[in-house]
């Protein structure tokens, strides 16, 4: 059952109801399906209706016999297989159903082990059965094809000439069909016919006819189904067939026919012409399909035959072809690729000559020529478009001609050399590449005739051929060319970096040139603005007399020009251009007389520095590669120029700041991120006592220095990126015996672009500085000291003198007056004093908070005396405290104070106000004074300075007291200002932080 | 007022110890005069006084060396010492305070009387 698909219908047959249920329903369950019947009447009815695979058949019915039923049944076309079902086998029951065709028999009651063995046995037995006959049917039908193919394939394997092995076929066909002549044709595609090929037993009388004329398949109305179906078509009364009323089927007066196409890749390629000249001849189907067969296979073997015919020719071809190849492939020289290309070609195509042109710009030049072809080529240059070759590169199409002497095209000179050569056919092919054309190959032959296409095809090849390896030549040359100058270059751009003089630079270049571009002379010149002009730098080949004061103006000739217009300029030849020259130069060319010239500008740093010149002898055509490898050399030259120049500005730089470096009074020590010393000079190592190296860490350094730095510094590292741009400082003692005071600095160092790079470390040795410090302090102390002594021995003598009772009314106004000087003497030192402390900021300030209207009113009770003495009225209003020293404040109220008092005309008004103002506090002073004039206003807070009105008024001054009012302000933020006309008063204001409240 | 009190005036010009004695002595006080300060630190040492008037700037032993002298002995330690001295350094000023002084003084800047009245109050003061 397995091998079935499709479900087969089965039979059973039986007039017992319990014996057909479980059978049907064991065969359904095997996948049959299942027809029953009770009766040979029933049967033969299920019989005709349907095609039963399997019939289970009772041997007893009750309207008759089963065996019978079988009998009948063996009549059919595709007869059942029988399996009989008997209740009591008899002998004799049983073979009458073997014999009568039963397959098998089963007993009742049914054992369905046994049947499925028996099942299987019988459908295996029926399915060869089927296959046998089908086997048998298709032999019988092979055999018979195989019997006619064989004969034709017999025939067409005894040879590949395609006549005979068509005139076989005709004999073979006249044989298989019984016909009595037969005409093979071919396709014509050219002209649109079938052409006769080979005729079989044709009549002598229509041998002309019948295998001889071309038969128009498709016009004149012979169109029949051979063209389109493809089929044969055939007639058994030709003379009465409307189809065959070709006057040339007229002509061969036959009775049958047939027309068999031969069918090569699907298409009417030929066909075969079968006469019957009296019989009548009808064919069947079969015969007709095996006919179709036949044509078909005819088809293949005349494509093989054909294939091979190819195959072989162009087998030849390749071999020459691939000779050729093999030789182009090892030559690398253009020359002798074009020569093995003209020979190869009148060898392979069996011509007189070749020869081939290549092309040059618009020109066609004469490349390579074969001995027999030299005297017909004989114009070195063509142009392209001219004459039949030049044609040919114009077009990119191959020219063929049959009689090139006749060729209105071609130029008379060539068609006259050919006619005396004898040369008439003539063929050109371009010579192509993937950029164009690059040439043409042409050859001729004696004789008057076209080439054939093929002959053109293979010329083609041969060019395409020849191409490749005329590129891959000039690609090699050219590259080999590159590689030397890229060596060359290489070389010379070596020696220019590893050369740091100018002079020596371009002398370098001029080298170069001579090496590279291959020119007899090489020159450079420079521009120089005072002279206005270039004036030769250096040269090679050129005679120094002549070049050393030659000065060219921009514009002028060759280099004049490149410089003006800073681009490559050149002159072929300069007797034949335009060009203007100094005579300067025209002397040079007189004597020594290059005709070529080529300048490039050298051009530093976007300034055209120079030109560089290459000098030919004769004249000379510039390529593209000489302009590209002389400004290469002038580009490298400027390079270098700028180089060396670069190199001697560095170097001086470098000399000049390490002279620096190592000559400053300081130590310094450059530390990189990384916490190393980057540079160092030696004085950094002197002070710190130890060896300092770049590269060294700063920790090494700290370790090895008796220095003690290690607090300061490696918080400095650590601080490195964060470290302020002012820097932090500080100061140290190194241990005696040198026992130096070294103030360091540490400031952020910031590279060009102004991104910090570490930290630069200053070492100041200050201990000369500190010495003088502190003697210039013990000075102003001893000075202070034995000015004041005296004084207040003059002061305290005076003052026993003043109170003697006994001294006489005029002495005592003189002991007053000089008590009074004693004490201005006093004062002034003690300014002095004061103010050298505030200028050289040793005075201990102590800012605290002060009531500053409590202290300007003790100082007013203090002045109370002088105030009454000249008559003023002095008042104090509001109050406020301020951050500032007391000492120092006080000496401000009093000096502000008594400048008023002083400076104000007897019976004065004297106002001080105190009043807050914003976070500050804001002390006046009015007066009705003297007021300060308009000249002083810039200088009135100077040393020493004292207003030109203040002698009006007869009073002393030392000029320190507004000066040391500034100077004591500036120490706690206050600012004074002021207020006034000469003559007028004044206000002075001082301004002083806001304090909190006064302990 | 009575100023028998025993003063020693430390001063080595001439001048100046001659007005400063005479205007005390004329004020009622009783004034040992020293030229310099070994013979001051002798007189201490053998005789008791109030206060000692002592300059700074002083050859062979200066002031300062005078008062450590004084602070360093027993019976010199709480001696009530007025520096008058016509030098302001600062560091022998703060040095002297540490020291223990009763007043410091720039003899230039002070009157006479001033003096007197000085002596008195600071008398009064440490008595």
């Amino acid at each position: 059952m397995s091998e079935r698909s499709a479900p087969a219908d089965v039979l059973v047959v039986d007039d017992e109801p319990e014996i057909v249920a479980p059978l049907v329903e064991f065969l359904a369950q095997q996948g049959y399906r299942v027809h029953s019947a009770d009766s040979v009447a029933a049967t033969r009815q299920a019989l005709d209706r349907h095609d039963f695979a399997i019939v289970f058949l009772d041997l007893m019915l009750g309207d008759g016999s089963g065996v019978d039923v079988l009998r009948e049944a063996q009549g059919l076309a595709d007869p059942p297989e029988f399996v009989m079902v008997t209740g009591h086998a008899t002998l004799d029951s049983a073979l009458a159903a073997m014999e009568a065709g039963a397959a098998g028999y089963v007993l009742k009651p049914v054992d369905f082990r046994r049947l499925t063995g028996l099942l299987d046995r019988v459908l295996e037995r029926r399915k060869l059965a089927a296959e046998n006959a089908r086997l048998q049917s298709e032999l019988t039908e092979r055999l018979r094809e195989s019997e006619a193919l064989l004969g034709i394939a017999r025939t067409l394997g005894e040879t590949l000439d395609v006549r005979e092995a068509l005139r076989r076929i005709c004999r073979e066909l006249a044989r298989v069909t019984g016909a009595d002549s037969a005409a093979a044709y071919l396709y014509d595609a050219a002209q649109d016919l079938l052409q006769p090929y080979a005729a079989y037993r044709a009549p002598a009388e229509h041998l002309a006819t019948l295998a001889a004329t071309p038969l128009p398949l498709r016009s004149e109305g012979f169109f029949l189904p051979v063209w389109r179906a493809q089929q044969p078509v055939f007639s058994d009364d030709v003379t009465a067939d409307t189809r065959f009323h070709h006057p040339l089927f007229r002509a061969i007066p036959h009775q049958s026919a047939l027309l068999l196409p031969l069918i090569l890749n699907g298409e009417v390629a030929g066909a075969f012409y079968l006469v019957w000249w009296k019989a009548r001849r009808l064919f069947e189907e079969r015969e007709l399909t095996l006919l179709e067969n036949v044509g078909r296979q005819v088809g293949i073997l005349l494509r093989n035959a054909r294939l091979f015919d190819e195959a072989e020719r162009d087998r030849r071809r390749l071999r020459v072809l691939n000779e050729v190849s093999e030789r182009l492939a090892a030559l690398h020289d253009t020359a002798q690729i074009l020569s093995l290309i003209v020979n190869e070609a009148v060898t392979l195509l069996g011509v007189e000559g070749a020869g081939v042109r290549l092309r040059e710009g618009d020109e066609l030049v004469v490349g390579a020529v074969t001995e027999s072809a030299a005297p017909v080529m004989t114009r070195p240059r063509l142009r392209v478009g001219e004459s039949l070759s030049g044609t040919v590169v114009a077009t990119g199409e191959p020219v063929v001609v049959e009689d090139v002497t006749e060729d209105r095209r071609d130029d008379d000179e060539h068609r006259r050399a050919a006619a005396a050569l004898g040369y008439h056919g003539f063929a050109a092919v371009p010579l192509r590449t993937a950029d164009g054309v690059i040439g043409v190959l042409s050859v001729y032959a004696r004789a008057r005739r076209r080439l054939l296409p093929d002959e053109i095809s293979l010329l083609t090849t041969f060019a395409d051929q020849a191409s490749l390896a005329v590129e891959r030549s000039r690609l090699l040359q050219a590259t080999q060319a590159r590689e030397r100058e890229a060596t060359k270059l290489y070389t010379i751009t070596a020696q220019l970096a590893s050369d740091f003089g100018v002079d020596r630079v371009l002398d370098l270049v001029t080298a170069g040139v001579l090496e590279l571009l291959g020119c007899d002379a090489a020159s450079v010149y420079s521009f120089e603005a005072g002279l206005g002009g270039l004036r030769f730098r250096c040269g090679r080949n050129l005679d120094p007399r002549l070049t050393r004061d030659l000065v060219l103006r921009p514009g002028e000739g060759v280099a004049g020009l490149a410089f003006a217009e800073r681009r490559p300029v050149w002159t072929r030849d300069r007797l034949h251009d335009s060009l203007t020259y100094s005579p300067a130069t025209t002397r040079l060319v007189q004597t020594w007389a290059p005709r070529a010239f080529l300048a490039v500008p050298i051009v530093r740093r976007d300034e055209v520095f120079g030109v560089l010149v290459a000098y030919f002898a004769a004249p000379h055509d510039f390529t593209p590669d000489d302009v590209r490898l002389l400004s290469t050399l002038a580009v490298q030259g400027a390079i270098a120029v700028d180089n060396s120049i670069l190199f001697e500005e560095t170097r001086t730089q470098q000399v000049r700041l390490s002279q620096i470096f190592e000559s400053t009074s300081d130590g310094i020590m450059l530390i990189d991120h990384a916490g190393r010393v980057a540079a160092a000079n030696a004085l950094a190592a002197e002070l710190l006592q130890t060896g300092v190296r770049v590269g060294d860490t700063l920790q090494d350094i700290l370790g090895t220095t008796p220095v003690s730095l290690a607090e300061a510094w490696p918080e400095v590292l650590r601080e490195m990126r964060a470290l302020p741009p002012t820097g932090w400082e500080g100061d140290v003692e190194t241990p005696a015996p040198a026992a130096r005071a070294l103030h360091w600095v540490a400031r952020p160092t910031l590279d060009a672009a102004g991104t910090r790079v570490g930290v630069t470390l200053t070492l100041q040795d200050v201990t000369r500085d500190r010495e003088v410090s502190r003697m210039k302090s013990d000075f102003v102390s001893f000075v202070t000291h034995q000015l004041r002594t005296p004084l207040a021995g003059i002061k305290w003598l005076l003052e026993l003198a003043a109170e003697d009772p006994s001294l006489p009314e005029e002495a005592r106004g003189y002991v007053s007056d000089s008590r009074e000087a004693a004490e201005r003497l006093i004062k002034l030192v003690n300014e002095l004093l004061d103010i050298s402390r505030l200028e050289s900021g040793r005075l201990t300030i102590t800012p605290v908070s002060v009531d500053l209207g409590a202290m300007t009113r003790e100082v007013l009770a203090e002045l109370a005396g002088l105030i009454e003495a000249k008559g003023h009225t002095a008042t104090c209003s509001g109050t406020g405290t301020v951050i500032a020293d007391q000492q120092l404040l006080r000496q401000v109220v009093v000096n502000l104070m008594s400048n008023a008092v002083k400076y104000t005309p007897p019976g004065g008004t004297i106002t001080v106000r105190i009043a807050p103002d914003g976070d500050t506090v804001a002390w006046s002073i009015t007066d009705t004074g003297i007021g300060v004039p308009v000249a002083a206003r810039a200088r009135l807070f100077e040393k020493f300075y004292r207003a030109d009105n203040v002698h009006t008024l007869e009073t002393e001054g030392t000029g320190l007291g507004l000066y040391l009012v500034r100077l004591i302000l500036d120490q706690f933020q206050g600012q004074v200002r002021y207020d006034s006309t000469e003559g007028g008063g004044s206000t002075f204001t001082v301004t002083l932080p806001m304090g909190g409240a006064v302990a | 007022v009575s100023h028998s009190a025993r003063l020693l005036l430390v001063e080595d010009d001439r001048f100046l110890r001659r007005a400063c004695a005479a205007s005390l002595r004329q004020r009622g006080f009783e004034v040992v005069e020293a030229v310099d300060g070994e013979e001051a630190l002798r007189l201490v040492r053998a005789e008791r006084f109030a206060l000692v008037l002592l300059d700074m700037l002083m050859p062979k032993v200066g002031g300062l060396d005078v008062l450590r002298a004084l602070r360093a002995e027993e019976a010199t330690v709480a001696l009530p010492v007025l520096i008058l001295s016509n030098s302001s350094r600062e560091q022998d000023l703060a040095e002297a305070r540490q020291l223990g002084i009763v007043g410091y003084f720039v003899k230039a800047d002070l009157s006479l009387r001033a003096l007197g009245d000085l002596v008195a109050e600071r008398l009064e003061q440490v008595s």
